[in-house]
């Protein structure tokens, strides 16, 4: 990671006792800031604190606690928890040494906590004297509390800095710290706070001092102008203990001792430019109430001086007014260096791209804009996976680029607000989880969204399992029932050795532990037969066919799922010596028997790529029984093996299904991609193909499968785990692709990073959100027959519905008009009401009901 | 970068038998690296590199597809303005070299250039690095082979130890933009009308 903030090899070194935990503490206090006041409460009962307290002092091996020298301190620095002023927590920002360290800790307390102790005093009293000579000792601040921390100022990467402006009333400075940890912007209340009050009116006097020098031809270097708010105080009193660097690409960014890599990037020019976005800047600035006017030569000075020298600090002293631009300026400054990327020529886009993304400056980018991003500052390693799934010279369209960084940063932002739900409870923010297409269906069906009923929370495990059988072994649940179940919770991982079988059709679910007993006996003799018929046969072994088959499925077994711990081991029984062939082991070789005897079986079959990875989730599941595995995979070939025909008639039959299921649900992505030249679908061939197996980690791969193998939803659900895929990625698709070659790039690295939970959930979504919208246009149709043919259409249209259906959706909702008022409860979904529109209702092809049985 | 030269983006296609080591090619060629996990190719990705030909700087395309025969039928969505083809064959095994002949004919069936004759190809004998005794197809015949296809340029490499891999698609690039002659050569990527103007080039057809 060339331009990432490498964390330096002295702060690792760092003795303090509190930098690994300042860096623990920050994760809470910004998750915590980012929507609750219960760390506000767990604070008021003051427990957390005297833990850490108690704790800290251990460390020191001291019974008394040390005393620290008192630096500076300012009051009424406020952290703003939730965006109620009532939740707001006052508090104090000190520099404090321990000891004779040169280590000097940047610590904020809040007021409540040293209130009424001597301490609180020391601190109102060193913020008032401006005696830098006094020594005043308190307790030293505690490491880390719910809200509070101290951190060696060593530690610190960046400061994002934002004055007060008219919109934005306080203030704010945000720490960042090497490794990527961002505490919660601290904002200063500056009209509260007694050192600001008096800088102010100090202020007041010595510009006024400036500017009658100014009048008189004096340069005014003898007068000493005071900060103009707090943020600017602390700024100058940590220059004292730190080269502090402001950033020219962006002028709220302030870089603490930075490396020398740091201030390369940040002292060039990201775009060539790169006035204009400055300019732009001076005028935002203006616009947001800077009120100050400047003169032409004022401008001209500042232009110089950002422009010129590579990494000026800001000087507070000499250009009191120059401050950070406010948050608008900085949003601003970025989508501005993002429009550059995309309206650019090539290789200056892919350079720019990367640059934003690669260089230091990218950190706080993302966790300083709005919501969904500062979430993305709380998952560490997120962009640094993302710049190595692109892989290390490997070229991505800038477009490329940009959508997947839009992704992860609104994967992220779903990720915060499916965890806000959570606390806020089920019911809280239903509405929010809409997929796209939903919404653009909604307007034209007058539906109601349907809700998941997964509830992968609770997956079956095995007491559960073994208690849906009675003595016999027989199942006392229906079929239906227990793959309903199957459907909506999942399986364990270790009941899955059980559960698959009957999944696939090696047991059937009305058999007996006898029968199954029978059958188990019965299905290795026919395996032992279908092995033998390859493995014994020399004259076969001679022929062409098993020549050939025999290598296409050594070749790919032996590169499937190597890193699984039962294929990773290299057995040197097994190889060759000098073997063109990566090494294999007992497991890979099985499988390769197991694929042998599927393709012997019958003389038609053959070994078509992406058979192996079908077979290798079963293989660990089944634990490396063979004849077990051998069967389920058979099943598992009934179901796919249209996606292997030689013409490749099935897997375009399948890409078409889809192509139509996108047209009816989401006609503007369609629409999209048809003008990509995407409608072909191709991106998705691999999904299906295997059946996402590539897509998924290999225990992700095992739910979805399990899911899809219930036929709860149909038998072509899968395809409504495609279409939910896209619809996740369908805003970043729409938005940022343009071409075949983009959005296959784009689509196919996906891969390993999908959240197959929410997928599932979506896909339900989608499939009944499907099937109300084929019942809407049967209601439509029948209704407009009806009037023109009352005796005819009506009733066909009626008993189409009824065959087509037979979990007798259409009976609850007879093609005519819907009841009004809520729905009763079918399938344990929540069902909604569905109105006709009286306008235009598209019609829905009839070749796509086959996604419906 | 500030340079307004004009930019070239070629496309590349990859094919050969599976197994023959042509995911492996393409990423020791773009990203130094070989790794003997590749999983095998499902359907088809791409990976580009930048490489600077004489004084122009151009951006290959490396289409990487399936080696299986059947899903050749599918090539047809992303064979489509293809500036060059390499044919990957492992000297190992005589079956992969004996099967560049119908990988060729597809391809040009599929791609459809507009002077077929004259496409350029390159040849690729991967897995050099095996001991000679495995040997199955040697480099006369292969060259006897490429000179009958109309003077193939033909390397001998191996993606595991980096031999002769930068070469090879050094000389696809070549041939590839000496095809394109400077009055076919588009700027400013992405320009997909102008990929695909090729198309309809083809048909030499007239409006009037």
């Amino acid at each position: 990671m060339g331009g990432g903030p490498a964390t330096p090899s002295d702060v690792d070194s760092l003795d303090d006792r509190s930098s690994e935990d300042a860096v623990e503490v920050s994760h809470r206090i910004t998750t915590r800031t980012a929507q609750d006041p219960l760390g506000a409460r767990a604070y008021e009962g003051g427990s957390t604190w005297g833990e850490r307290a108690s704790s800290y002092d251990g460390e020191e091996g001291t019974g008394e606690p040390k005393r620290a020298r008192l630096l500076y301190s300012k009051s009424k620095v406020y952290l703003h928890p939730t965006s109620y002023l009532r939740d707001n927590i006052p508090g104090f920002i000190s520099i404090v040494q321990l000891g004779t360290s040169t280590d000097y800790l940047l610590a904020w307390i809040p007021e409540a906590s040293i209130e009424g102790t001597p301490d609180y005093e020391s601190y109102v009293l060193v913020e008032l004297s401006s005696d830098s000579e006094q020594t005043t000792l308190v307790t030293p601040p505690p490491p880390s509390s719910a809200h509070a921390f101290s951190i060696p100022i060593r530690t610190l990467y960046s400061l994002q800095i934002q004055p007060p402006t008219l919109s934005a009333w306080f203030g704010s400075v945000t720490f960042s710290l090497y490794g990527g940890d961002v505490f919660p912007p601290l904002y200063f209340h500056d009209e509260e706070s007694r050192s600001t009050v008096l800088d102010r009116d100090r202020r007041a006097a010595a510009l006024g001092a400036l500017g009658a020098d100014r009048r008189e031809g004096g340069n005014g270097a003898g007068i000493k102008v005071p900060p103009s708010w707090g943020g600017e105080a602390l700024l100058g009193q940590l220059r004292q203990y730190a080269q502090i660097v402001r950033s020219q690409l962006e002028p709220s960014l302030f870089l603490v001792n930075p490396s020398r890599s740091d201030l390369e990037v940040h002292s060039t020019a990201l775009f060539e430019d790169e006035a204009v976005p400055s300019e732009a800047m001076q005028g935002m600035r203006l616009r947001n109430g800077d009120a100050e006017s400047m003169s032409a030569g004022e401008r001209s000075r500042r232009e110089g001086k950002r422009n010129s020298i590579l990494h000026q600090s800001l000087d507070a002293q000499e250009y009191p007014d120059e401050v950070g631009p406010g948050m608008d300026n900085f949003t601003f400054n970025v989508l501005n260096s993002f429009s550059r990327i995309t309206r650019g020529a090539r290789t200056a886009a892919q350079t720019a791209a990367q640059s934003v993304l690669s260089h230091p400056l990218a950190k706080p980018i993302l966790k300083n804009i709005p919501e969904p991003i500062a979430q993305f500052a709380t998952a560490p390693g997120e962009l640094t996976r993302l710049q190595e799934t692109a892989g290390v010279g490997a070229y991505d369209a800038a477009r490329v680029y940009l959508a997947k960084w839009a992704r992860v940063v609104a994967e992220e932002g779903e990720r915060a607000r499916r965890a806000e739900v959570v606390i806020s409870g089920p019911g809280g923010r239903a509405e929010d989880t809409e997929v796209g297409a939903f919404e653009v269906l909604s307007s034209t069906y007058k539906i109601t969204r349907p809700k998941s009923t997964r509830a992968s929370a609770t997956p079956i495990v095995d007491t559960e399992w073994a208690a849906w059988f009675d003595d016999h072994g027989k199942l006392m649940l229906t079929e239906e029932e227990a793959k309903k179940r199957i459907f909506q919770r999942g399986l364990a991982h270790d009941v899955r050795r059980d559960v698959w079988p009957f999944l696939l059709n090696v047991f059937p679910w009305d058999s007996n532990t006898d029968e199954r007993k029978a059958l188990r006996k019965e299905k290795t003799a026919i395996y032992e037969s279908l092995k033998a018929k390859w493995a014994n046969d020399e004259e076969l072994q001679k022929t062409d066919r098993y020549a050939e088959e025999s290598h296409r499925v050594e070749i790919d077994c032996r590169r499937t799922d190597r890193t699984h711990p039962m294929f990773a081991s290299d057995d040197e029984d097994f190889n060759q010596a000098d073997s063109p062939h990566p090494p294999s082991n007992a497991h890979v070789k099985s499988t390769q028997e197991i694929l042998l005897s599927y393709v012997f079986a019958t003389e038609s079959r053959d070994y078509v790529q992406g058979m192996s990875d079908l077979l290798s989730p079963i293989y660990v599941v089944c634990e490396g029984d063979q004849v077990m595995a051998y069967f389920a995979f058979e099943t598992l070939m009934e179901r796919m093996k249209g996606n292997f025909l030689r013409d490749q008639s099935g897997m375009k039959g399948q890409l078409t299904l889809l192509q139509g299921l996108l047209r009816t649900m989401d006609v503007q992505l369609y629409k999209h991609l048809e003008e990509c030249g995407s409608l072909n679908l191709f991106m998705c061939f691999r999904w299906l193909l295997c059946s996402f197996k590539r897509e998924l980690s290999f225990d992700q791969t095992l739910q979805l499968w399990e899911v899809l193998w219930t036929d709860y939803l149909g038998t072509n659900f899968h395809l409504f785990v495609a279409l939910a895929i896209l619809e996740a990625h369908r805003d970043v698709i729409i938005r940022y692709l343009r071409e075949f070659d983009e959005v296959l790039k784009y689509t196919t690295q996906l891969s390993q990073t999908l959240d197959i939970e929410a997928i599932m959930a979506d896909a339900e979504v989608l499939f009944v959100t499907f099937r109300q919208v084929v019942e809407a246009s049967d209601c439509q149709r029948a209704a407009a027959a009806a009037s023109t043919d009352p005796e005819k259409g009506g009733m066909r249209r009626r008993k189409l519905v009824v065959e087509k259906e037979p979990e007798e959706e259409g009976a609850a909702y007879p093609p005519t008009l819907p009841p009004k008022g809520k729905g009763k409860e079918v399938d344990g979904l929540e069902k909604e009401v569905v109105e006709l529109a009286v306008e235009e209702v598209p019609q829905v092809d009839e070749e796509l009901r086959v996604l419906l049985s | 970068m500030s340079s307004s030269r004009r930019k070239v983006l070629l496309k590349v296609i990859i094919l050969g038998d599976s197994g023959v080591g042509k995911t492996s090619l393409m990423n020791q060629y773009v990203n130094k690296r070989f790794s003997n996990q590749y999983k095998a190719t499902i359907g088809a990705d791409f990976l580009t590199k930048e490489v600077m030909v004489d004084d122009r700087l151009v951006t290959m395309q490396l289409w990487d597809t399936a080696g299986q025969e059947r899903f050749q039928s599918l090539g047809v969505a992303f064979y489509r303005g293809a500036d060059c083809c390499v044919l990957v064959y492992d000297v190992n095994s005589a079956k992969s070299f004996e099967t560049l002949d119908s990988w060729r004919d597809e391809f040009l069936i599929q791609a459809s250039p507009r002077d077929p004759e004259n496409f350029p190809f390159v040849v690729i004998g991967n897995k050099i690095d095996m001991e000679e005794g495995k040997r199955m197809v040697s480099q006369k015949r292969a060259m006897t082979w490429c000179q009958s296809k109309g003077n193939i340029p033909y390397f001998e490499t191996s993606a595991k130890e980096a031999i002769n891999v930068e070469q090879g698609f050094q000389a696809a690039c070549k041939n590839a933009l000496q095809q394109e002659g400077e009055a076919d050569i588009y700027s400013d990527y992405p320009d997909a009308i102008k990929i695909n103007s090729h198309d309809a080039d083809q048909g030499y057809g007239c409006a009037c």
